[in-house]
This record gives structure tokens, C-alpha cells and sequence, in this order.
């Protein structure tokens, strides 16, 4: 007990201390902007609530997936620099919701920290590439916009985020722009990279986010997925032990639902090989689905839209392949957060879904214990 | 004094439910902590499949420092002498301790009991013998298809038969480039956790690949091209079948860090012109969209990645529908982002130079592998 109030203080200090109070660089990465929308809406959704707030980096390009990194390393690199140098330039870390864009950046972003000499030859190139971006006739238009209302700009972006966090494409389609000059774009080698789970848990605290749960989550039984990305290799990621992974099962319970232990948890959904072995990824899909299921799982939460496309979007003809019925919903990290939070289902987006979420929504509304109108 | 202590020993196992208890000499101020360990044996020769495996609970008073292997070796020498295992170095060297610690394969003889009490919050260990493959007696297994996959990989030099006069000469980068592989003891720890194999037999596995890139990599080997379309060849479940999970990096002992073998093997394949694989499609197709827009096509990604497949595009369609109709299709039109000029230059300057070998920068690597030699 005399441990507990001790951490709180740490925790109340730590946040005092920091500049910035849970500010980010908002990566929204490509996948929840095209077929996972649910998540960004999620995502904007819950850290409005939580009063973390969020600069996008709209001009920020795809992180290379794990693809470009693989046929072009160097280009996937280059890609990555002149993102993070945007972040750097905001002086804010940079928050990721994919497990795959996090463990592809902090890939990157360690090859940059520990070679100099590397990052130097790359920011040869991403600075090249900006010299001659002058010429451009998208940069004479906006040029004036920029060098004139650089700050406002800046600011003006952060409030129509949050009027417009209630209608995440809203925010997409604007032409805003983030990050200050980007003539002679330089990386400096500074940029911090979190996913939003490890803000939640090294940031913010489990013990704030608890103070804000208004609809405990008891009685559901959640299946933590953590998948590859954001445990493996420990070398560059380094948040917690790829072993014997945690910080799933504390949020889950810090939002008062269970989480359930299954061998599968730590394995993976499969989504890499869907185009060049579909039955070996479905397979691999219905192989950690159904073992969260036999261990008495209501529903599964993913912190990567990729795992959430292989085993929502995928399910039925994984059902197909491994001959079993499964109708195992699957909800994003912040879809999970955003229940506990007093958000609706419908706010969460949570009728995109393939596999129907009715019977999470059931059960948890069952236990209704504040109203939802008392949160807004 | 001795002898009462063995008379308990024998009083212990003769219980019903066996649980000995004993202790290892070791430095006097040592930690010690009481440990459970959970072995699974197997035993073929029983007529039931239910009968054949089973579980042994034995707890020790471990020292810190000892290895699971030091244990092991108590647990057989003193109290159940037909416990099997594999082991012969204790040095990490020879490779043949790998079984599975809560779930995750490791060499028994590096592994600290207390390291791993730590880590997994508990002082019980479960112990089983390594995965995709076949259990022999108690925690050992039949490693045949990891050395099949090793030797269809054909990991020898092959040389055309033009010899240099003298001796093969090699510059110290290329020599360099076979290192990581070349430390590879062989344990199968990659194999036994890799995922694909969980799911697909046939696949050729993490050091058999890591194997195969080593010779691909060697100045000395005139088949680099010949290999590399057999290790494409999508029937051949070679380097597309590898489902990017880094499992084989996390547990590899060496640091071989196989997947990045396999990641090389795919990007010289692309390099040379061997691009009729759904892989190679998927990612020039994943890596256009990004060029022209800043950000990945979900519409087309799929389509061009199946290319002239009727069946992979039947089996696309209705996914496309299911998702159209929960709106979950990403937009028709792909809207570039607001700077995607600035992406498209950075791919001007870099992509065809890199494709083509010919970038005059070097990309470093991340993993460094443990030089058994050295240490
Ligand atoms: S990265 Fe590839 S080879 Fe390595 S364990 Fe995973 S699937 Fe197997
Ligand atoms: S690559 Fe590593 S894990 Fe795999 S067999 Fe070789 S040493 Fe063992
Ligand atoms: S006994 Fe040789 S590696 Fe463990």
C-alpha cells in the first residue's frame, strides 16, 4: 500500500517536471486513414478526453511498413529521417498507434542513433531532395501561407483537431500544414518514438487513466494481442520484455476488465504473408484467435490495425479455412479505452467492425455504472 | 552428515506425488530461492498417445547463477536418472541444449533459473522440449526436417569449374558479410519458435535460409542467380513463406539474426530481376503507391499483388465487398498527402540507384552476431 501512494507521487512529479505535459507528434501511419478509419477516430477520440494532445504530421509520409524497408532499406530509411526531422523540429516525440509503424521506426531510428556517420549521408539526400522542392508548384502556393502564419498555422491546427475530433476524415482532408521550413530538412538524430499504449503506461500513468474510467469494464474477459511489432527484437524496442510481455494485461485490468493468459498472445496474426500464403497466414490468424477463445476470451484487443485487418476484416474465411465457427470481436486498443471511458460504441466506430461487437457492447452496458451523457 | 541428507532424498521420492528437494553447492553468500520446475516427458513406447507425455514437478533450492542445465543434471544424476535431454559443451558452443523455458526455446546451459524467475514473475518453471518437431523421449527431439531444410539449401560453395590459378582471394568486406552466419551453432532455438512453421511444415525455416544467403553471399559460389530463383520459387516455401515476426532474431543465442538474412535474400532477388513472385509484386506495387502519393494504396495494393491470378482474385473479391459494405474501404481515390512532391524526389534520388545496386551509401547493421571464437 505504502508502495502504491509512493509511485503516485513520482508519477504527479514527473508529469510536473515535464515541459510539455503529453504532447505528441501524431503519426497517424497509412492504415488508419484508409481501412482501419475506426481507429484514428479512436484514437483522437480518447486523447481529447484524456487531455493528451496531439500535433499531426500531415506531412509525414508511410513509414515503409516493413516493405519499402525490405526492397530498399536505405530509401525506407530515407523516408523515416525527414519524418522524424518534422517531429524534431516541433520538439515533441512523436506518437505512433500501429505496432507495425513503431517497430519499423524504431528500427530505423536506432540504425540513425548509432550511426552518425549514416545519418549524415542520408540527410545529404533528404536535404537534396528539399533544395530542389523549391521549384515546386505546390510550394509556391502554400509558400506564403507558411512563411506568413507559421505559428498560427501551427496553433490553428491543434484547435481544429480537436473541434473536428468528432469527425476524424474531417481532419484528413485538411490541407493543414505541420512542421516549420522544410528547405534543408535535417535530421538530428533526437527523435523519440512511443506507441500510444507505452505513453499510456510510462507517460500518463495507469492511475490517471483509472480516475477517468466511468464505465468499469468488470466481468469482460479481454485477450491481450500483442503480436510481433512492438515486442520484438528487444535491441530496438526495449519497452518491456519480449518474453514476458505486461503492459497489455495492466491496462486491461487498470480498466477494470480481465485479461485473459493465452499462449497465443505474444505469436502472430499472420497479416505479412496474406498476399503470398494466404492459407499459412489465415491459419496463423485462426491458430491465436481460437486459442484465446478456448481460454474463455469475450473479445480480443490488438494495438496494431494490421493484426485488427487479419483478424476482423479476415475472420470469416479464416472460419472457412480452419473449420471452426470463431465470431471473436476485435477491438483497437483505443476502442477498449474509449468503452471504459463512457464513450458510445457508435462514437468508436464500432459498427466497421466484420465481426459484430454486439456481445462486448452486451455485456459491458449491462454493468452500466455512470451514464454516457455525464462524460461529453 | 551426508548420508542422513541422501536417506531424506530417498524418503522424498518415494512419495506419491514426486517432489525432491535438495541443494546445489556454490559461493556461500549466494541468493538462493526455492524453484518449481515442470518438465513435460514423453515416452513413445506407451500405447496411448494420452499416456506418453506427462508432466514431473521437481523443486530445488537454486543458488543465483546456476544454469537450467545445472539443474537438470542434479535433477538426473540425483533423483530420476531417466530424465533425457540433450547436452554437451556448457559453453553455448555446441548447440544441443535448446529446449523450450516457459514457452520460449533457449540453451539450458546459458540460461540463469533466477534470470528467468525474474522475468516471468514466478517461481515455477515450465520446461518442454523444442517446437515443429518431433519429440523423441522427454526433451528431446527428432531434429531431421531442420536438417533436411538446412540441406536442400544446398550449403556448399558450387563452382562452375573455372578455377583461379592460385588460391580464392577475398576482399575483407566479403569475408565480413559470411560472419554472422558463420556463427551460427546450429541449436535450432529459431526453428523450434518460428511462427510460420507453427503453421506451414513445409517452409524451409530461419537457419536454413540464413544458410542460403551465406552461400548466395560468397565471391567463391558461381550460382548466386540459380539460388535465388530456387529460393523465391513460391513451391519451393522458401523466403516469401517468412511471415516477418522476428521471433527467430529474438531467440536466436548467436545473434545470426536470421529474418534479416531472409529480408536480404528478398531484396537481392528484387535486385536481380526476379519479380514474377507475389512477394516481389506486392512490394513494388506497396512501394509505387507511396512514391506517388506519400502513403500506401489499401484499393490497388491487393489487386496488383495477385496480378494475372484468377484465383487469388476470387478469393480478393469478396473481402473487397465485405469491407465496402461496413465502410471500412479506404477511399476509391487515393489523395496523395500534402508534401507528396517532396516523397516523390526522395524516391527519385534513391530508389533506382538502391534497386540497382549502385547508392554510394552503406546501410549498417543492426544486429551484432556473437563471435563464438572470441570469447
Ligand atoms: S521472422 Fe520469419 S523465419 Fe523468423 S521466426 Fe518469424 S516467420 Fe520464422
Ligand atoms: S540461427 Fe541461431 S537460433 Fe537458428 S540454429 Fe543458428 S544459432 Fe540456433
Ligand atoms: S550444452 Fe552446448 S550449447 Fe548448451
Amino acid at each position: 500500500m505504502a508502495n502504491k501512494t509512493k509511485n503516485k507521487e513520482e508519477k504527479t512529479e514527473d508529469a510536473k517536471s515535464q515541459s510539455k505535459p503529453f504532447k505528441y507528434a501524431f503519426f497517424p501511419g497509412c492504415v488508419s486513414r484508409g481501412a482501419c478509419k475506426e481507429l484514428y477516430a479512436s484514437t483522437t477520440l480518447i486523447c481529447k478526453h484524456l487531455g493528451i494532445e496531439l500535433v499531426e504530421l500531415k506531412r509525414a509520409s508511410c513509414c515503409g511498413a516493413g516493405v519499402i524497408n525490405e526492397r530498399t532499406p536505405i530509401l525506407g530509411d530515407a523516408l523515416n529521417a525527414r519524418n522524424f526531422a518534422m517531429a524534431e523540429e516541433l520538439q515533441l516525440p512523436v506518437m505512433t498507434h500501429c505496432s507495425t509503424c513503431q517497430g519499423v521506426m524504431s528500427k530505423s531510428n536506432k540504425k540513425f542513433k548509432e550511426n552518425p556517420e549514416f545519418l549524415a549521408q542520408i540527410n545529404e539526400k533528404i536535404a537534396n531532395e528539399n533544395i530542389q522542392q523549391k521549384e515546386s508548384p505546390y510550394q509556391q502556393a502554400s509558400g506564403e501561407k507558411k512563411n506568413n502564419k507559421k505559428n498560427i498555422d501551427e496553433n490553428n491546427a491543434v484547435s481544429s483537431m480537436q473541434e473536428n475530433i468528432q469527425n476524424a476524415e474531417t481532419i484528413i482532408n485538411n490541407d493543414g500544414f505541420h512542421g516549420n521550413s522544410h528547405d534543408g530538412l535535417k535530421y538530428k538524430g533526437t527523435a523519440v518514438v512511443k506507441h500510444l499504449l507505452w505513453i499510456l503506461i510510462a507517460d500518463y500513468g495507469l492511475e490517471n487513466l483509472q480516475k477517468k474510467v466511468v464505465r468499469p469494464l468488470a466481468g469482460l474477459k479481454v485477450a491481450p494481442f500483442y503480436g510481433c511489432y512492438l515486442l520484438r527484437p528487444e535491441e530496438t524496442l526495449g519497452f518491456e520484455s519480449a518474453d514476458n510481455p505486461t503492459s497489455l494485461d495492466k491496462l486491461i485490468r487498470a480498466l477494470g476488465a480481465e485479461p485473459v493468459d493465452y499462449e497465443g498472445k505474444t505469436k502472430c496474426c499472420g497479416f505479412p504473408i496474406t498476399m503470398m500464403n494466404r492459407n499459412a497466414s489465415l491459419k496463423m490468424a485462426g491458430k491465436q484467435t481460437l486459442d484465446a477463445k478456448d481460454n474463455g476470451a469475450d473479445c480480443m484487443v490488438t494495438p496494431c490495425p494490421l493484426c485488427h485487418l487479419n483478424l476482423d476484416s479476415m475472420q470469416p474465411d479464416t472460419e472457412r479455412i480452419i473449420e471452426k465457427r470463431l465470431g471473436m470481436p476485435i477491438l483497437h486498443l483505443p476502442q477498449l479505452i474509449g468503452l471504459a471511458l463512457g464513450f458510445s460504441p457508435e462514437e468508436l466506430k464500432m459498427g466497421t467492425h466484420i465481426v459484430a461487437t454486439d456481445s462486448v457492447i452486451a455485456k459491458i452496458m449491462e454493468k452500466k455504472v455512470a451514464a454516457v451523457n455525464t462524460v461529453q | 552428515m551426508k548420508d542422513k541428507k541422501q536417506e531424506e532424498h530417498k524418503k522424498e521420492k518415494h512419495k506419491a506425488n514426486p517432489k525432491y528437494i535438495f541443494s546445489k553447492p556454490g559461493a556461500k553468500d549466494a541468493k538462493t530461492k526455492r524453484i518449481k520446475f515442470k518438465i513435460q516427458r514423453f515416452d513413445a513406447a506407451k500405447d496411448k498417445k494420452e499416456d506418453a507425455v506427462r508432466y514431473d514437478t521437481f523443486e530445488l533450492e537454486v543458488k543465483e547463477g546456476t544454469t537450467l542445465l545445472d539443474c537438470l543434471d542434479l535433477i538426473k544424476w540425483r533423483h530420476d536418472g531417466s530424465l533425457t535431454y540433450r547436452r554437451n559443451c556448457k559453453n553455448s558452443i555446441c548447440g544441443s541444449c535448446s529446449m523450450k523455458v516457459n514457452k520460449r526455446t533457449k540453451l539450458a546451459c546459458e540460461t540463469q533459473v533466477h534470470k528467468i524467475t525474474e522475468t516471468f514473475c514466478s517461481d515455477e518453471i515450465l520446461i518442454e522440449p523444442m517446437g515443429n518437431m518431433v519429440p523423441v523421449k522427454d526433451l528431446v527431439v527428432d531434429m531431421g526436417n531442420f536438417w533436411g531444410a538446412l540441406h536442400a539449401v544446398k550449403p556448399w560453395i558450387i563452382h562452375d569449374g573455372n578455377f583461379p590459378e592460385k588460391e580464392f582471394t577475398m576482399k575483407k568486406e566479403e569475408a565480413k558479410k559470411l560472419d554472422a552466419v558463420a556463427s551460427c551453432i546450429m541449436c535450432g532455438a529459431c526453428y523450434s519458435d518460428c511462427n510460420t512453421l507453427d503453421v506451414e511444415k513445409r517452409f524451409l525455416g530461419p537457419a536454413a535460409l540464413a544458410h542460403a544467403l551465406r552461400y548466395v553471399d560468397d565471391p567463391r559460389d558461381t550460382r548466386k542467380k540459380e539460388r535465388l530463383r530456387s529460393l523465391n520459387k513460391p513451391g519451393n516455401h522458401g523466403v516469401w513463406d517468412c511471415t516477418h515476426c522476428f521471433a527467430c532474431i529474438q531467440v536466436c543465442p548467436m545473434k545470426v539474426a536470421p529474418m534479416e538474412q531472409i529480408l536480404k535474400i528478398r531484396k537481392y532477388a528484387q535486385q536481380s530481376g526476379i519479380i514474377y513472385t507475389s512477394g516481389a509484386r506486392h512490394h513494388k506495387a506497396f512501394s509505387d503507391g507511396v512514391k506517388h502519393a506519400g502513403w500506401i494504396n489499401e484499393v490497388t495494393l491487393p489487386i496488383k499483388s495477385v496480378g494475372l491470378n484468377i484465383v487469388g482474385f476470387f478469393q480478393l473479391a469478396p473481402v473487397g465487398m465485405r469491407m465496402y459494405f461496413k465502410g471500412k474501404m479506404p477511399d476509391i481515390w487515393h489523395k496523395p498527402i500534402v508534401g507528396a512532391e517532396e516523397i516523390k524526389k526522395i524516391y527519385l534520388e534513391l530508389e533506382k540507384k538502391e534497386m540497382s545496386n549502385k547508392l554510394d551509401i552503406k546501410e549498417p547493421e543492426l544486429f551484432e552476431h556473437r563471435n563464438p571464437n572470441k570469447e
